[in-house]
């Protein structure tokens, strides 16, 4: 088996695994489909972040990329070599999706239910706070807008996700010296972005 | 003591940590996404689009035949000769705008033997020769 799991895997009380084809069996030979699924909800709530990096923060769109996403894993069409970590490999078939969606533009509206929103459990900030950090998160996304995609992407994975550049530069698939180009250049507009328009 | 490289570091951390909580606040279920998923994968968007196609090509298809229906069942000389007669007995609205006062005067030519007043009572003077 390709991957080590750091843990064991958890048991799957949603019918929902049966449920996906037989093709899944392909993707087994690699990861237990527990275990994928496991590891999927473990690096939800960074997929979705990441998924939305990808889809221009468009929350709709990103939801369809990781349901996309997940359909691949599962059905067995990503499969998880074990050349790099899970979530290196997770994130890298998130993009890949994420540009697939873009070229399409398929507009899938089929939709059986409204999804069930996690909302926050604590009751948040004072509203001045919570109106400051709209405002910093406004004043970053608007910086992060104006950066080409790629350094972008490099400052996500690296600020964002707490990945190295050359993890970064495994889900990019560029080379590490590329990244670490686009990582610099990136970064250094963002501070000059964010340092101009501080008030 | 901290370089500035590491405070810019520091900072971008921050900022994207405070996106990441944002993020984290409207994140659907796993579950969730994966019914939804699943969902998709039992009925794709292309079979939909294919149904949809389907419906639209039988759609134009029963809507043709209706018309050819009609056009067969229908009797072609009844329906073109009130045409016909319609046209020849068709008047203009605004041809009464044509008949002035006087106009009849214009259109015969005048009678100098006789008076005005046997126009007015023609009687008599088909009267008078019998008389």
């Amino acid at each position: 088996m390709a991957l080590t799991l750091n843990r064991p895997a958890c048991h799957i009380s949603a019918p929902v695994i049966p449920l996906i084809s037989t093709n899944a069996r392909k993707s087994s030979d690699t990861m237990e489909r527990a275990q994928l699924d496991s590891e999927l909800e473990d690096l939800h709530a960074e997929s979705f972040g990441w998924a939305l990096a990808c889809c221009g923060r468009d929350r709709e769109e990103a939801e369809e990329v990781l349901q996309s996403a997940y359909l691949k894993v599962f059905a067995g069409k990503a499969r998880f070599d074990g050349r790099s970590t899970f979530r290196t490999w997770l994130f890298g078939v998130i993009r890949l999706t994420a540009a697939e969606e873009r070229r399409r533009n398929i507009v899938r509206r089929l939709r059986a239910a409204a999804y069930a929103v996690i909302a926050p459990s604590d009751p948040g900030p004072d509203p001045n706070t919570a109106l400051e950090n709209a405002q910093r998160q406004d004043r970053l996304l608007s910086a992060l807008g104006e950066l080409a995609p790629r350094q972008r992407e490099v400052l996500q994975l690296v600020f964002y996700h707490d990945m190295t550049i050359e993890e970064a530069a495994a889900v990019m698939s560029v080379s590490l010296g590329t990244a670490r180009t686009h990582y610099e250049r990136g970064k250094a507009r963002l501070l000059g972005k964010l340092t101009g328009d501080r008030p | 003591m901290t370089s500035p490289d590491d405070r810019d570091d520091a900072e971008l951390r921050e900022l994207f940590a405070e996106l990441g909580t944002a993020d984290r606040a409207e994140l659907p279920r796993y579950r969730a996404v994966l019914e939804q998923a699943l969902a998709r994968h039992r009925f794709p968007a292309s079979r939909a689009r294919s149904l949809t196609v389907r419906a639209a090509a039988a759609a134009v298809v029963l809507a043709g035949s209706v018309i050819a229906y009609q056009r067969l069942h229908h009797d072609p000389p009844r329906h073109s000769a009130p045409t016909t007669s319609s046209l020849a007995s068709w008047k203009s609205p605004t041809g009464i705008l044509l008949h002035t006062p006087g106009r009849e005067l214009l259109r015969e030519v005048p009678d100098l033997d006789s008076s005005i007043l046997d126009r007015i009572t023609p009687t008599t003077k088909s009267e008078a020769p019998g008389s």
